[in-house]
């Protein structure tokens, strides 16, 4: 049975490592396993993980 | 021979010495720019302005075997390719008319590789590549509009693989995703795609996930994702997140 998870406006939700506004979850995953976090806490680690061009 | 024989023939032998002097100067160039053929790394090779249409026709076939995964032998190997100043490019670059010449099967380290490159039915055999990460991303140039792809388990990091630019991802036969892959920013991804990219999700592996577009999801399927009864048991979209019961299907 799946779980639908959908962030609140203004909100992003994160398993630690995928950050979105809707999760669809798999078998063995649990709505424990996610937490809602603002977007400006988002946008700071988006920025922190900017990926540059390899050179 | 009267004078209007003597025009027509005196033009044929300019057109035969100026096309011998065309093919002289472009077999003198890639004899060059590949080594006559024995070139084995292309880091940033094609990468900025002046790669057109026109232009990028190498004369002898390009395997890249990466010989180790720190061997960067592909990395950016398009970046920017087919730009000019301030991104004003008129034609695509319809890399299915090159792909003869370009063998990618044996490249550990992808990244970068077509990134911000415009062009249109990219086809890249991927199988080999462990890191892919801005692969096809970017749109500073117009960015690749669609690709024919191949990637194995051998695949471990995907960050920002693809753009904005993307229209169509077909996953050739034998793909598997074995990784959280996201499609997030593919806004105008079509219908066919969304179906080839879920087909070749693995169906053994557990705790990922594949990140969608809300939108092209939404528009492709004629649904709204955050409201199942949009998609009841029995719709397209239900039976095919249901065929990778697997994954962790999230949208942005």
């Amino acid at each position: 049975m799946r779980h639908l998870l959908i962030a609140d406006k203004g909100m992003v939700l994160t398993d630690g490592e995928n950050y979105n506004t809707t999760f669809d979850l798999g078998e063995g995953r649990n709505p424990e396993d996610y937490n809602e976090i603002t977007e400006e806490e988002y946008e700071k680690i988006l920025e922190e993980q900017k990926p540059d061009m390899e050179v | 021979m009267n004078i209007t024989e003597r025009i027509l023939r005196a033009k044929a032998d300019y057109d035969e010495v100026y096309d011998a002097g065309k093919q002289a100067e472009y077999d003198r160039f890639w004899d060059e720019f590949q080594q006559n053929g024995n070139r084995t790394v292309y880091w940033y090779g094609f990468s900025g302005f002046g790669w057109t249409p026109e232009t990028l026709n190498p004369k002898y076939p390009i395997k890249i075997v990466d010989t180790t995964l720190n061997a960067h032998y592909a990395v950016g190997m398009f970046y920017r390719a087919n730009g000019s100043a301030g991104g004003n490019i008129t034609k695509y670059i319809d890399f299915s008319l090159l792909a003869d010449k370009f063998d990618f099967s044996q490249v550990q380290r992808a990244t970068n590789l077509f990134d911000s490159a415009k062009f249109k039915n990219v086809i890249a055999d991927l199988s080999s590549a462990v890191y892919a990460n801005s692969a096809f991303a970017g749109t500073w140039n117009g960015g690749v509009v669609s690709v024919t792809l191949k990637v194995s388990e051998l695949l471990q990091n995907v960050g920002s693989m693809f753009g904005s630019a993307l229209e169509r991802i077909t996953m050739m036969e034998g793909s598997v995703w074995a990784v959280s892959i996201s499609f997030s920013g593919c806004t105008k991804l079509d219908k066919a795609s969304h179906i080839s990219i879920i087909n070749t999700l693995s169906s053994t592996t557990s705790g990922l996930t594949v990140t969608f577009s809300k939108t092209a999801v939404n528009n492709a399927f004629g649904i709204d994702v955050d409201d199942p009864t949009t998609y009841p048991e029995g719709s397209e979209w239900y039976e095919l997140r249901n065929s990778r019961s697997n994954w962790t299907f999230a949208y942005k």
